[in-house]
């Protein structure tokens, strides 16, 4: 398929047959902790850029986590778009990270269902994920793809 | 930043919100029933936050949030 996507402020357009609404912005990371705790991300690492096509979003950005309140047993930042109901509409990409203290075999960023937030986990071989404890100084180059509402 | 619009998604009333930055490109965020509203939000936004998040709708969404929590933790 190929078509025309219209070429100013919120667009949309005609791919093939399907109509489909396009939106590129920006968002304002904070956290989105739910122990308790709480960080302030560093202001000049906190905006993630992202394109909607259709229900498809993905985000990219660089974040870094400034200052910590609390003992984190987890590390939830906000996104854009409230990620869909269903486990098919899930999404997790691995992360680059700089002084991440994680206990697996890297990082991984997802987005569950219903959710505003994605969290960082740590997979490891046959045994289950760990969560990444937030911290300061922590360093994030994300990119995600995960399926909105409308 | 300028309100543009106020989308309400998912059975826990989230609000999708658009606004459009001093340069005129889009920002987004989304406030989900558990949140406090700033003093400064938008007078709209506070509006359709005390007309949609009834108390059922933030006991389901704090539900479903422990429910999500729970599975994560089994799996």
């Amino acid at each position: 398929m190929s078509g025309i996507i219209n070429s100013a402020g919120s667009k949309s357009g005609v791919i093939g047959t399907t109509e489909l609404d396009y939106e590129e912005g920006t968002h304002t990371v904070v956290h989105a902790q739910t122990d308790g705790t709480s960080f302030a991300m560093n202001s000049g690492y906190q905006t993630l850029s992202y394109t909607k096509i259709g229900r498809v979003v993905h985000c990219t950005g660089y974040l870094v986590i400034n200052t910590i309140t609390g003992s984190p047993s987890h590390t939830k930042f906000t996104l854009p778009f409230t990620c869909a109901s269903g486990n098919e509409h899930q999404g997790s990409q691995n992360a680059m990270t700089y002084g991440v203290d994680y206990g697996g075999d890297g990082v991984s960023i997802y987005v569950g269902p219903s959710q505003k937030y994605c969290q960082c986990i740590s997979s490891r071989d046959d045994a289950s994920y760990l969560h990444v404890s937030a911290a300061a100084g922590d360093e994030y180059a994300i990119s995600i793809t995960y399926y909105t509402n409308d | 930043m300028k309100l543009n619009k106020i989308e309400v998604v998912t059975d826990f009333k989230h609000l999708q919100i658009r606004e459009i930055t001093d340069s005129g490109g889009y920002h987004r965020r989304v406030l989900t029933p558990d949140a406090t509203l700033a003093e400064d939000e938008h007078q709209e936004i506070k509006d359709k936050a005390e007309e949609l998040w009834t108390d059922e709708v933030k006991t389901a969404w704090a539900t479903f949030q422990a429910e999500q929590e729970v599975e994560r933790e089994t799996e």
